[in-house]
């Protein structure tokens, strides 16, 4: 049995910044394709797995998922073995002094985020954020034996690992969207073949954290599906953080209710959900779900779009929370989904 | 579980215990296992240290005390909300930027558990706010409980807290390590292995030597100070880490010492002159003995000596510490060849001290 917390573990250990998807594609595939059909990239665009339900002409249902995350790409290399870096996706600077890395040069290496000792900060500076350009990464090389490893446009990513918090909370880097892949790939994975009524397309898209079209735009053009679900991470309900833009974590996921997304669509996942037990949280997100559906929905003749999001504390951090519940009530979902006649009619 | 170990391990075991200050019993308790068959007597000490004695041969009646400190930075449990988040005080001063995102380690020596300094999604900061760093009251330690009730069970108002953070060999050949609390676990494990090798070898011994392992340090509290009033020693030889500022863009004048280049030798700092004679007797071992050393370039920082220079008569410091980039933080980061030559170096002190005794 595929167990969820492993699953997104080893998710989370792929690297994947934003922009160096393609380097995940033998790891990702030698862990995940054992549980579709057919796994392919799609050029530029995302990770495909395929699940067939094994009737001719059947409908299909795409579930995304950005496999991408924030992260840094090495813009200098300095004496000493000092880089300086920009961002790939939104990065936290509240975050970055002594934080760790990795720089996937020729090799992986592990690097420290220079941070500045206080006899040398005048007063009060600790409550300004430095900018990234005045950032650097300490590598621990000279330089010479450095520029032997790495180059100017290498990825960087951030050092973190998995770890559990109580119950069935985990902490560590990429939960988004490693968590919401996880659940469209547990869904595929233990969906049984004979209760579909659909066949399923689960993509890995890439570069949702730059552009947020990203390449599930350029996937669904091959796939051509007749809806999708778009599963991302939302806001977890948080001191500073207005209620109605927050869910609670570990009482399932939500659904996106917003102009962007099929609100047919989504009532049908609503009740379908709902009949089936699952309880389904609410995002209010009027006019931009700030996921990949508002690009998705417009691709081709039009994909009837609706977002089943989990929710997420401290996101674009090196250590988002998570609830496992959360990710196996929203595979529980797109497994209801994907087991309905009425989805598609 | 044996837990002796030796070099790299020593250190890394050492760095990854838990013990803030105030809350040293775990790292104490670590230092007593492994120093277990190289003292004479164990001397009881009030403040929580560790402190150990190696008799000499009685050719003088001088006493010399080596000291390290087993604390590290932290923080204390203020309040436990109703949604289970955790509010904090620092012990680590006001620089919330290299807090906000690192996992922590919550509890007493008995009870730990995992948390996360959780912030708000920095989509959620107003776009005004985005330069600066996160407010200290606006950072929760987060353990995963969805309720006081639940976080109670496992976190109770006034306990300790430090980083969690992997110790990490890295570099050019692995020729630097990374950890949280290398200030002072380093200078630990220095005392511990040159406590092995001096006992192995005591007949040559003058002095009485005691090891101080103390607490508090990092408070300015400083516990050694009721354990050099005890000891009264004549002579102190304090090993700790100092901040350094060697990285790329800074000017030479402002690199208070360079990793790499051996342990920095303090010649004054805000709260302690230091012995010019020990200080001088050091610096010359390590010319002649081809030993590298630096001096440390900067009135900067302050460390325990203070303390012990003040206590009962008075007592004759000197220091020695690791240069340490991003001192205080989850990754301090040193070079390996300091650390080596730092204990090859005391060693060499110390005989140089019992020949001229």
């Amino acid at each position: 049995m595929l167990k969820t917390k492993e699953l997104i573990e080893k998710l989370c250990d792929i690297m994947s910044v934003t922009g160096y998807e393609y380097k995940a594609a033998d790891e990702l595939s030698a862990l995940v394709s054992p549980y579709f059909d057919s796994f392919y990239e799609a050029v530029g665009g995302a990770y495909v797995g395929v699940k067939k339900c094994g009737r001719e002409n059947a409908p299909r249902l795409m579930i995304d998922a950005h496999f991408d995350e924030i992260g840094m790409i090495v813009t200098d290399i300095h004496e000493g073995g000092y880089l300086s870096f920009s961002h790939m996706g939104g990065l936290d600077r509240r975050i970055m002094a002594a934080s760790e890395v990795y720089i996937y040069g020729k090799e992986k290496i592990y690097g420290v985020i220079c941070a500045k000792p206080p006899h040398l900060q005048q007063k009060g500076e600790f409550k300004k954020l430095q900018k990234l350009d005045e950032m650097l990464i300490d590598t621990g090389y000279s330089k010479e034996e450095l520029e032997k490893i790495v180059s100017i446009g290498d990825g960087i990513g951030f050092y973190e690992k998995t770890a559990s918090l109580l119950g069935n909370r985990i902490c560590g880097r990429s939960m988004d969207n490693k968590c919401c892949a996880a659940a469209a790939i547990l869904a595929a994975a233990t969906v049984e073949r004979e209760k579909m009524e659909c066949d399923i397309y689960v993509t890995l898209s890439f570069r949702e954290e730059e552009s947020m079209a990203g390449g599930c735009v350029m996937a669904s053009y091959d796939i051509k599906p007749d809806a999708a679900i778009v599963t991302d991470v939302t806001f977890a309900r948080f001191p500073g953080v207005d209620d109605y833009e927050s869910v609670k974590m570990g009482e399932g996921p939500a659904v996106s209710l917003s102009a962007a997304t099929d609100r047919r669509l989504t009532n049908k996942i609503i009740s379908l959900a709902e009949g089936a037990g699952i309880k389904l949280q609410r995002t209010v997100d009027a006019t931009n779900t700030g996921t990949n559906a508002s690009a998705l929905c417009m691709c081709g003749d039009g994909i009837p779009t609706a977002v089943v999001s989990v929710p997420l504390s401290c996101m674009h951090t090196y250590n988002e929370i998570i609830d496992t519940s959360d990710i196996e009530a929203a595979a529980e979902v797109f497994k209801t989904v994907a087991c309905s006649k009425e989805i598609f009619a | 579980m044996n837990r002796k170990t030796e070099g790299i391990d020593l250190l890394r075991a050492l760095c990854l215990e838990f013990g803030p200050s105030g809350c040293e019993d775990r790292v104490a308790d670590l230092i007593k296992e492994n120093i277990e068959g190289s003292y004479d007597e164990l001397i009881e000490d009030r403040m929580g240290g560790v402190v150990a004695l190696i008799r000499g041969n009685g050719k003088t009646d001088k006493k010399l005390m080596l000291n390290a400190h087993m604390d590290e930075v932290g923080f204390m449990v203020r309040e436990i909300r109703d949604d289970g988040l955790i509010c904090f005080s620092s012990m680590m001063g006001p620089d919330t930027r290299i807090m906000a995102g690192r996992k922590v380690t919550v509890g007493v020596p008995e009870r730990l558990t995992r948390g996360v300094m959780a912030i708000k999604p920095v989509h959620t900061v107003d776009r005004g706010d985005r330069d600066k760093s996160a407010p200290i009251d606006e950072i929760y330690i987060d353990i995963g409980a969805s309720s006081k009730e639940e976080a109670e069970k496992y976190v109770k108002i006034g306990d300790y807290g430090t980083f969690e953070s992997d110790f990490v060999q890295f570099g050019e050949n692995g020729r630097m390590l990374k950890a949280k609390a290398l200030d002072d676990r380093l200078g630990c494990a220095l005392m511990i292995e040159t406590m092995r090798k001096i006992y192995a070898n005591k007949d040559n011994l003058t002095y009485d030597v005691y090891f101080a392992f103390t607490c508090r340090e990092e408070l300015g509290m400083g516990g050694v100070k009721c354990t050099a009033h005890k000891v009264r020693p004549d002579y102190a030889l304090v090993f700790e880490a100092t901040a350094v500022a060697d990285i790329h863009g800074v000017p030479e004048v402002s690199k208070v010492a360079v990793r790499g280049e051996g342990g920095a030798v303090s010649i004054m700092d805000r709260h302690t002159v230091y012995d010019k004679e020990l200080t001088q007797l050091i610096l010359d071992v390590s010319k002649e003995k081809d030993i590298p050393c630096q001096i440390k370039k900067y009135v900067s920082g302050g460390n325990d000596a203070s303390h012990i220079q003040r206590s009962a008569d008075g007592v004759k410091c000197a220091v020695i510490s690791a240069p340490c980039g991003y001192i205080h933080t989850a990754s301090d980061v040193v070079a390996l060849s300091d650390y080596e030559s730092m204990c090859e170096l005391t060693l060499a002190v110390l005989e140089r001290m019992n020949e001229n005794a």
